[in-house]
């Protein structure tokens, strides 16, 4: 589609407010920057393939239908097509209950399908927030990643970690405060190494 | 000290690790309180943040067209987006609620935020319960109300946006006290509606099974 290679030069926020207006090139082009992120997250989450593959098309069909009330000054676009996947995604665990026995099976290789930059971008990415992640106590980390990735609530934490429920809101808040604050020192690390 | 502990539920709330009873009593909390809202906003930032340390899987192949044909289906129809991401028209939606509440000092706070473009419509209601449905530019609406009493065992409340005599389900809730309650609607308001609340088996029904309890004038 020749429109869409013109929007590769945009910015995620300006691309989501074409999407706003209609413009299928636009979601064409999210699904072409997050598309693969998106996937990895949902099937983390869901674990079966077919699942995960709703979650991603229902979260880029919410994103198409609200891209209008998207207010850039309050978030990233690509925070908000994370939080779009991550909600169905829990919602589907949550409602299959699937999350707590299945394992997450094979390993898969990076990159089918997606262009080396993307694969190297992902790949970075990855690194980074498990840097960011290692640094932070065992305990906050154990919470937010059940959490995150496995959909389960603070009650659900507190009776499997046998914690009591305020440790784990406490924990939580704490590990993303810590979160925050590392993901931030690497950016600026980052930054002064480029400089 | 007990609002000390709620502040603590903006980590959980960006995370989605809340029950649904804490996550709307920390919505109520939200919608008045300048911290979590930062918190939340910087949180949400965060949290999507760990979606990238996913490990690779294959992608489907497919996939791709296959939302490309699902949205040209739909074309460019607007619906509520997820709550927690429109909270430009909820706060303003609340604050026009806590007014006609009389809770004017809720209001004076939530009215420094950003309110959406075009103007909010504040629909009084009538019936078992006192306040009104406040509804966004494009429809986005929230039932505020107080003095509906919880509902009984096995039942529950359910939201509907109705047209002359046909009704169409927007959303089921079930306030634990006669406190004041905020309840989004899950299907917009369009001209020439009002909205309607029904007590309904758990689980709510397709359509009503009862007459109003209370009812918003018309938009």
């Amino acid at each position: 589609m020749p429109v869409s290679r013109d929007l590769a030069h945009l910015s995620d926020e300006a691309v989501v407010a074409l999407a706003a207006r209609g413009e299928e090139a636009a979601l064409a082009e999210l699904y072409d920057r997050y598309g693969t992120a998106c996937y990895r997250l949902a099937r983390r989450i869901v674990r079966d393939p077919a699942l995960a593959e709703d979650v991603v098309q229902e979260a880029f069909l919410g994103l198409w239908r609200g891209a209008a009330r998207f207010v850039p000054e309050r978030a990233r676009a690509s925070a908000w097509i994370m939080t779009l996947v991550h909600r169905r995604a829990v919602d589907v665990v949550r409602r299959e209950e699937r999350r707590r026995t299945v394992p997450l099976g094979e390993q898969y290789d990076e990159g089918l399908g997606d262009s080396a930059e993307r694969v190297v971008w992902l790949r970075l990415e990855r690194e980074r927030v498990q840097r960011a992640l290692a640094e932070l106590p065992d305990q906050q980390r154990e919470t937010l990643e059940l959490a995150y990735y496995g959909g389960f609530t603070q009650s659900e934490l507190a009776e499997r970690l046998g914690r009591p429920l305020g440790t784990i809101k406490s924990q939580m808040f704490a590990g993303l405060q810590n979160l925050r604050g590392q993901l931030e020192a690497q950016t600026k690390e980052g930054s002064w190494r480029t400089t | 000290m007990a609002d000390d502990l709620i502040h603590e539920l903006a980590a959980g709330y960006a995370l989605d690790a809340l029950g649904p009873d804490e996550e709307r009593r920390f919505e109520v909390h939200l919608a008045h309180c300048a911290r979590c809202q930062a918190d939340v906003a910087a949180f949400l930032e965060t949290a999507a943040e760990l979606a990238f340390a996913s490990p690779p899987a294959p992608q489907p192949a497919g996939l791709r067209e296959r939302i490309l044909d699902a949205a040209q289906r739909e074309g460019a129809r607007v619906v509520v987006v997820r709550p927690r991401w429109a909270y430009p028209a909820l706060f303003a939606a609340a604050a026009a609620a806590c007014l006609a509440l009389g809770f004017g000092v809720w209001a004076a706070i939530l009215q420094s935020r950003p309110a959406p473009a075009g103007a909010l419509r504040t629909l009084p209601v009538r019936g078992a319960a006192a306040g009104s449905v406040v509804v966004a530019p494009g429809g986005a609406a929230a039932l505020v109300v107080s003095g509906l009493a919880p509902p009984p065992a096995g039942k529950t409340y359910e939201l509907w946006v109705m047209r002359g005599t046909s009704a169409l389900p927007a959303g089921l809730f079930a306030p634990r006290s006669r406190a004041t309650v905020v309840a989004r609607l899950s299907r917009r308001v369009p001209p020439g509606t009002r909205v309607g609340v029904t007590l309904e088996p758990a689980g709510g029904s397709a359509r009503p099974t009862s007459r109003p309890l209370v009812v918003s004038a018309r938009l």
